[in-house]
């Protein structure tokens, strides 16, 4: 797998751009849409039939975006990432699907965005805490501001990455956590957790957002939940795509890396196994 | 016949005829009744459909449905440049050789099948009326050299089906079609498994009503099949879809490692228990994978959970294979 290296890829995602790391967080997005009630759960059906062009930033394979142009074929949706391989994905399964609504190109979100301003009547950001810096998102939200129509909506949704009462995870996390602090991916205090939700507020009123509201949602994988399994096979893929970041900046050894993966193996399989993450979505219009 | 003003009315006339519109329908993969809500302005069909809708009519209505569509200035040029109708695109394909270059041998089998049934799903299911895709692996052989059961190690699904078919997943032997297809290295096809023609064995599971299944071969030995249901009758009747069906399975033939394959007189399918008497078994899984794993530590020896899950696959297909045995001499 290749090197973590942001430096030279101006690509800060933790888990890389493999083709693996697509397929999951295709099967992620269903995991977070159910969890979460759907794909725009908070809009009320008439906001949402006045939504013609929608863009997804930091879209991976296009998992949300896709699923939002099969189910409303008045909506144009765009979706930008830094990978090619991922816009590659997106655009396949864009096609097989025959989505005449649906596409993909590649973007930097941490640069100037590529659309004229006021473009859009939704701007969707999901999970972005974990593909660019702390410092990279003022102006990031500003231009998000820029593209987006008068009247239009900023969605942002950020996820804390869960509380169990598994040692191996729990130890897995506070190294993860460590690597985040050491890439410049953590908003907390002192790295005891990514600290992201406190600020999707914020963001959206320092650009000018109004009728700013949140709404949270969790993701409860604990043994005997329906979400279980698919928790344990994300974790597990997780863990594995995330050892060239850990690795690379320092924040775990290979030899206990392995052994607390075993160990998390077993403690996910106990009966009495307990875990959620916590998600929290924040959305704002432009007056 | 007064003739057609619009497209919508030369599409009613059309259909009018029912087998002509369950023809239509299956060809482009809707229900019928999506056509009728065509023609009656109910709904619009995407540019898409519309482009599959002139492909499957006849060629003298083809004609005539694509001049008024473009007196009516309906669009049908696509952006995204859309597929070959009976192919799969080229770019995909690329992908899926580039995946197999770079992947993790860990990962490799997961990241292949999961990449290619993804996307089969989309195109052979684009307005989701119902399909389950699922990829059935032989079991390694037993002690006298021959496999005695398949299993279903992966799946995806359109409602009615779950997205994820894999709590669903359970062995399947000589009385399936799956096993059928594994032991003749052919592909098969039952159009409609509420009718009892067919003389093909096959079970019929909550919501299918046609499947078809193709064998994963390389070599000219096999290591499993692709399995497709649909809710819809006569599905797979259409020879571009089963077509498509063929090149799907030699993509997930690429998943597999060359051992995984093996010679068709290797072949020897047992009967196994219905699905309700598996899954009685399968609720002891994670418990058993528990006590494999604890185990092997103990031993100083620690197992990966894929070895464990292997171990514990191999202790299930055992017990069924002696509960399916025990319960023909009770019956006799």
């Amino acid at each position: 797998m290749e090197k973590y290296d942001p430096a030279r890829t101006k690509n800060w995602y933790i888990l890389g751009d493999s083709t693996t790391e697509g397929v999951h967080l295709i099967e992620q997005d269903v995991n977070f849409n159910t969890s979460m009630g759907g794909l725009l759960p908070e809009q009320s059906q008439e906001s949402l039939t006045h939504m013609s062009h929608v863009l997804d930033v930091a879209c991976g394979p296009g998992g949300w975006a896709l699923e939002l142009a099969q189910a409303h074929a008045h909506m144009q949706v765009t979706g930008i990432d830094i990978s090619s391989n991922m816009i590659e994905y997106a655009n396949a399964q864009a096609r097989a699907s025959g989505l005449d609504n649906a596409r993909f190109k590649v973007g930097n979100i941490t640069e100037p965005l590529d659309f004229p301003n006021e473009s859009f009547d939704l701007v969707n950001a999901r999970h972005i805490e974990e593909v660019i810096p702390v410092t990279a998102f003022p102006p990031l939200f500003q231009e998000l501001y820029r593209i987006t129509r008068r009247g239009g909506v900023i969605r942002i949704t950020g996820s804390e990455w869960g509380v169990t009462n598994s040692f191996a995870y729990e130890t897995l996390m506070r190294r993860l956590l460590r690597a985040s602090r050491i890439a410049g991916l953590d908003f907390s205090a002192d790295g005891r957790n990514l600290g992201i939700t406190p600020w999707l507020r914020r963001f959206l009123r320092e650009v000018g957002c109004v009728n700013i509201q949140e709404r949270p949602s969790f993701l409860d994988f604990s043994a005997g939940m329906a979400q279980h399994d698919s928790g344990y096979r994300d974790l597990t893929l997780a863990f594995e795509l995330m050892q060239p970041f850990l690795v690379g900046v320092g924040a775990a050894a290979p030899q206990e890396f392995e052994e607390l993966k075993q160990r998390l193996s077993v403690e996910m399989l106990e009966n009495s196994f307990r875990g959620i993450v916590y998600t929290l979505t924040a959305w704002g219009q432009k007056p | 016949m007064e003739k057609p003003s619009s497209w919508r009315d030369l599409l009613k006339d059309i259909i009018g005829d029912y087998v002509e519109r369950e023809r239509i329908a299956n060809e482009i993969g809707i229900r019928s009744i999506t056509l009728t809500r065509w023609t009656t302005g109910e709904s619009t069909p995407r540019p898409q459909n519309l482009r599959q809708l002139v492909h499957a009519l006849p060629k003298q209505h083809r004609d005539q449905l694509t001049l008024l569509l473009e007196e009516e200035h309906v669009d049908l040029t696509d952006p995204v440049s859309s597929e070959p109708p009976d192919e799969i695109d080229y770019q995909f394909i690329r992908q899926v050789f580039e995946a197999r270059a770079t992947t993790p041998s860990n990962l490799l089998f997961w990241t292949l099948c999961r990449k290619v049934l993804q996307h089969a799903l989309r195109r052979l299911d684009p307005e989701r009326i119902g399909m389950a895709i699922t990829v059935a692996q032989c079991m390694p052989a037993s002690s006298d050299g021959k496999v005695h059961s398949l299993r279903e190690r992966m799946g995806l699904g359109t409602p009615p089906w779950p997205g994820d078919l894999e709590q669903h997943a359970m062995f399947l032997g000589a009385e399936s079609l799956a096993g059928h297809v594994v032991t003749n290295c052919r592909q098969e096809v039952i159009n409609d498994l509420r009718e009892s023609a067919s003389l093909l064995p096959a079970y019929q599971l909550e919501h299918e009503v046609s499947a078809v299944a193709h064998p994963i071969l390389y070599a000219n030995m096999v290591a499993g099949c692709l399995l497709l249901s649909s809710t819809q009758p006569k599905y797979f009747l259409s020879a571009s879809r089963l077509s498509l069906i063929a090149d799907y399975a030699q993509l997930i033939a690429l998943a597999f490692t060359p051992e995984q394959f093996v010679l068709p007189e290797q072949i020897e399918l047992r009967l196994m228990p219905t699905a309700e008497q598996q899954h009685r078994l399968f609720v002891t899984f994670q418990q058993r994978i528990l006590e494999v794993m604890k185990k092997s530590l103990n031993a100083g020896r620690a197992v990966t959970r894929m070895e464990a899950e292997q171990i514990v696959w191999q202790q299930f297909e055992e017990e069924l294979i002696h509960t399916s045995a025990l319960s023909r001499i009770e019956r006799t």
